[in-house]
């Protein structure tokens, strides 16, 4: 190729720097007359000698080439300033490019790259100037996409990290155009899988701090970890808020239903949440290890998604969210309840307790249990006052009071302290309310006998349905299977039969 | 172990064998929990067959009480209100919860104790017991083995139960968890052995043997959807003489689409009883109401040291049907429910005088809530069956400022009891405020009083004053952690 070329394409390619808003190259719009001085230069060269060895300082006429004849006889005196350099993320040089065009055999025209229908004449270049467009470029190298800022761009064939891009001003940095594709609704929540195999491609436009905006699992996840950290970035991120669009996969139930997700990709979870947003429910013993796997948020950085109790220090998870003792009587619900459980489920959650289909432990701690299920010190199972009002409910088996009391030791002691119980009486004023109560009560014992136990010893009953000390009145119903439970415990048939080991009295 | 010395000794020296020292760890969590409630007792009083008026058995005494007179007897016997007692029952909860001997080694403590001011000493269930160790045992926590050895509970699909002894719960696959356990059995809700004085006390008939609980169960999740467990536990006496008690529970829950399907079943081997057997169906959401439909059948369940089990009592089956509704910015949510009860067949009654054999509940209630922190919430509630009746009303507003609340409710109640213990129609007023402080502390208080405007006897003051206040605080970190959050417990 002959020196002509090679300086014809070195400042073409310099025209595409300077379009392309290239560090040594314009500004802005090119204010220099081209098509008036069309006839005058037969070089592009003559003017822009950089374009061929590469010096930027040389890129441009000075004020004393113009001079040359505007000096105020042979031409008016004009002032005109070389635009002035921007900083730029290209990674550009116009001497290698005519080198590598020179022994491709190709033209290196300066029009090739600055005009528009690629004048390859000085003189038809200089009369359709225009800035170079990226599209020059992706007309030569080996670009997969169709435009510039396309999906699959290999952008660092032209571009520099902007990690490395150190001339850059943030409002560079803040004006970066973004691709289409990023606009998407699923974007943020699919970006992963490409930064994962295109990290360099990420890199152009972002940082480390880019990506930390949101992320707090940052240095374990690889494909931020090769990012190249930027205080420019990480001044401009923290003005703007971390965003956590909720993924597909959270549904309207995973607040209770997460649980295997996380044990088997906990790291996936470190990408928007926190130890604390987890602990906000998990206050318990379980998915410790899960947990701890999450990162820690820094001081004034991202604090993660936001979970139900997590990142809401007046939330306060209660035993009984939503609809507390609802069909039992009432209590006054908490205002900041966290509906991690669907309404009803503190009388309605044994099933999933016991199956282990939630993972009990995982947010509450065992004495969470106790709470309700092992005395008075937080009573919050029952509602207010309940010592006034838990006839029905005792009558009603709705909560099942065995299962947490004990009649002897609970019930009867109250009642005896209160002056409820039997005195091994039966002919006293407490069944006054119906007057033909000995007939009665039979039908009524069968129907309510947790009641009759929570006042009455069993003496009281044997003193007629005994069939050794009594009057003999059978108390068995006409299911009564007398082997079945003397197999178990003879000593209970004792109690009113003489029995004979191995033989159970009917 | 022997209450009142060895647990608090065992506790002691499990978590000294657990002093911090890097990286070991402690954290401590108190509740101090007080109260003052304005109770009139009743007791049994007499009064000559010369000052009552009426025939028959039941009579009215001058004053206006029902009597119960004996033929025969110079006296009749009836049960008057006696002097308003005031009880104050104090409870402090401890718990401890130490690790860093070894990877998956912790102690762990739950600690009561118990002081009684006023009346309470008399009256208040467990007052006498100054101290009490619902829990304290050693754990080692290996992933998929985890063993316990010391004073524990199990909860299961048959409640909970109390035992000193032993838990070993393997995890061989992820789907897959067994479980054995085993020790000497304790008195639910009592944490004592059930020859203890406690028992006898109240009823003379007690047992006559301590026991030994012994169950296994399994647990299984093939997926996501399906998870299902089952039991099978026993008590049984010392001298290896019988049974007081042999159990199975099963339960399982089946997600369908977006709606659940859960259900559990207790059964006692002893009488070949169901005492408990639910199926609940939780529907997904239908023009904004997230419906659930359940039926149950309830018997109740007696330990063969009683003889209650032989009275063949009866049970019930139940429809439920509920609906919550929430508006999409979860300000306003309504819930009703309602069901309706059905006793089975009870032999034993006269049919001229026939006792209820049904019953049914209802209920709605809704809450407002506004971005301010303003909160309102009301309702109703009835519950009319054998035996019992109730119906409850409240009204109540609370408003939440940063970390702290403070509210009043207003309510009322009717309870009615069909066997005469009392009826009343109580009309309620409540104050109550609450506060999270920094550095794990939180402060919570409530102040009661009720008008009961109806009683069985005129001309006694039934009206009642409750107060609560309680002091909840946590020291040291969550395991692995350094520091204690604000916002956790």
């Amino acid at each position: 190729m002959r020196p002509r070329s090679l300086l014809v394409a070195a400042v073409a390619l310099s025209a595409v720097a300077a379009a392309s808003g290239l560090r040594a190259g314009w500004a802005g719009r090119d204010t220099f007359p081209h098509a008036r001085h069309a006839g005058l230069f037969p070089l592009c060269t003559g003017c822009h000698a950089g374009a061929a060895g590469g010096g930027k300082e040389a890129l441009f006429p000075t004020q004393e080439t113009c001079a040359r004849c505007h000096d105020g006889k042979q031409e008016r005196v004009v002032d005109w300033t070389a635009p002035h350099s921007r900083g730029t993320n290209v990674r550009f040089s116009h001497s290698a490019h005519a080198r590598d065009l020179a022994e491709s055999g190709l033209s290196a025209d300066c029009g090739r790259c600055h005009t528009a229908d690629g004048a390859t004449t000085v003189r038809a270049a200089m009369r359709g100037l225009a800035g170079a467009q990226p599209q020059a470029c992706i007309g030569c190298h080996a670009h997969q996409a169709s435009s510039h800022l396309a999906e699959g761009a290999l952008c660092r064939t032209c571009h520099l990290a902007l990690a490395q891009a150190t001339q850059l001003e943030s409002s560079d940095i803040a004006g970066l155009p973004k691709p289409a594709g990023h606009e998407s609704a699923g974007f943020v929540l699919s970006h992963g899988v490409n930064a994962g195999v295109a990290r360099a491609r990420c890199a152009i436009c972002h940082t480390r701090e880019s990506c930390g905006r949101c992320h707090l699992n940052g240095p374990s996840v690889p494909a931020i970890a090769v990012l190249e950290s930027d205080p420019r970035v990480g001044a401009l991120v923290r003005a703007r808020g971390a965003t956590y669009p909720r993924p597909a996969s959270h549904r309207a139930d995973w607040d209770t239903q997460h649980g295997q997700a996380a044990r088997a990709a906990s790291q996936s979870c470190a990408n928007c949440h926190t130890q604390p947003g987890c602990r906000g429910c998990h206050i318990g013993e379980g998915a410790r290890k899960q947990i701890a796997a999450l990162p820690m948020p820094a001081p004034g950085g991202p604090s993660g998604a936001l979970t139900p109790g997590g990142d809401r220090p007046e939330v306060r998870l209660e035993a009984t969210p939503g609809g507390k003792n609802a069909m039992k009587g009432l209590a006054f619900v908490a205002p900041s309840t966290a509906r991690v459980h669907a309404a009803g489920f503190a009388d309605s959650h044994g099933p999933a307790a016991a199956s282990g289909s939630s993972s009990c432990s995982s947010c509450h701690a065992k004495s969470f249990c106790s709470t309700c299920h092992a005395g008075s010190s937080r009573p919050v199972f029952h509602p207010v006052n309940f010592m006034a009002r838990h006839g029905a409910d005792a009558y009603g088996g709705s909560r099942n009071c065995g299962s947490c009391h004990n009649t002897e030791s609970f019930c009867k002691t109250c009642h005896q302290g209160a002056g409820l119980s039997s005195s091994g009486r039966i002919d006293v004023a407490f069944h006054t309310g119906q007057p033909l109560w000995l007939l009665q009560h039979g039908e009524a014992a069968r129907k309510g006998l947790e009641g009759c136990t929570s006042c009455h010893k069993q003496q009281d009953c044997t003193r007629c349905h005994s069939a050794s000390g009594g009057w003999g009145v059978n108390p068995h119903g006409a299911s009564f299977d007398a082997n079945r439970m003397g197999d178990r415990n003879e000593l209970t048939c004792a109690r009113c039969h003489t029995v004979t080991p191995g033989r159970i009295p009917q | 172990m022997k209450p009142g010395v060895s647990a608090p000794l065992g506790a002691a020296l499990l978590l000294a064998l657990a002093m911090p020292a890097s990286p070991q760890g402690m954290r401590i969590t108190g509740v101090s929990t007080a109260q003052y409630i304005d109770m009139r007792p009743v007791v049994l009083d007499s009064v000559p067959v010369g000052q009552v008026t009426g025939n028959g058995v039941f009579k009215v005494s001058a004053d206006g009480h029902a009597v119960e007179c004996t033929e025969g007897d110079a006296w009749c016997r009836y049960l008057r209100p006696a002097a308003v007692i005031s009880a104050v029952p104090l409870i402090q909860d401890v718990e401890v919860s130490a690790w860093g001997l070894a990877t998956g080694l912790r102690a762990y403590a739950q600690l009561r104790f118990r002081a009684a001011e006023g009346d309470a000493a008399r009256f208040w269930p467990s007052a006498d017991q100054a101290f009490e160790a619902m829990a304290a045992y050693l754990e080692l926590d290996r992933g998929s083995v985890l063993a316990r050895i010391g004073r524990q509970w199990k909860t299961s699909g048959l409640g909970f139960y109390n035992f000193d002894g032993a838990t070993l719960s393997l995890q061989p696959r992820s789907w897959l968890t067994l479980e054995g356990f085993g020790g000497r059995s304790l008195v639910r809700g009592l944490n004592q052995s059930v020859v203890s004085p406690a028992i006898a006390a109240v009823e003379p008939w007690s047992a006559n043997d301590p026991d030994w609980l012994m169950g296994a169960e399994i647990r299984v999740r093939p997926s996501p959807r399906l998870s299902a467990g089952a039991l099978y536990q026993r008590d049984i006496r010392s001298d290896a003489a019988g049974l007081y008690s042999e159990r199975v529970a099963a339960d399982a829950r089946l997600r369908l689409g977006r709606g659940t399907l859960s259900g559990n079943l207790q059964t006692d081997l002893a009488t070949g009883d169901v005492n408990d057997a639910r199926l609940r169906l939780e529907l997904p959401r239908l023009l904004g109401f997230l419906p659930t439909l359940e039926a149950r059948h309830y018997q109740p369940y007696f330990e063969l040291w009683t003889i209650w089990g032989a009275f063949a009592p009866v049970g019930y089956d139940e429809a439920t049907a509920s609906a919550y509704w929430t508006d999409p910015s979860d300000r306003v949510s309504l819930h009703l429910s309602g069901g309706r009860r059905q006793y089975g067949p009870a032999t034993g009654g006269m049919a001229s005088l026939p006792l209820r054999n049904d019953g049914w509940r209802a209920c709605a209630d809704a809450t407002i809530r506004s971005g301010a922190g303003w909160t309102v919430n009301g309702g109703y509630a009835a519950d009319v069956g054998f035996g019992a009746a109730r119906t409850d009303q409240l009204l109540g507003v609370r408003r939440q400022f940063g970390a702290g609340y403070a509210g009043l409710t207003g309510m009322a109640f009717q309870t009615l009891d069909e066997f005469q213990v009392d009826k009343g129609r109580v009309l309620g007023a409540s104050a109550d405020v609450g506060m999270k402080l920094p550095a794990s502390v939180r402060i919570d208080a409530s102040l009661q009083a009720y008008r009961h405007a109806e009683r069985y006897s005129g001309g006694i003051d039934w009206n009642q004053l409750r107060g609560l206040i309680r002091f909840e605080w946590t020291i040291g970190p969550e395991p692995g952690r350094g520091r204690l959050p604000g916002g956790a417990r």
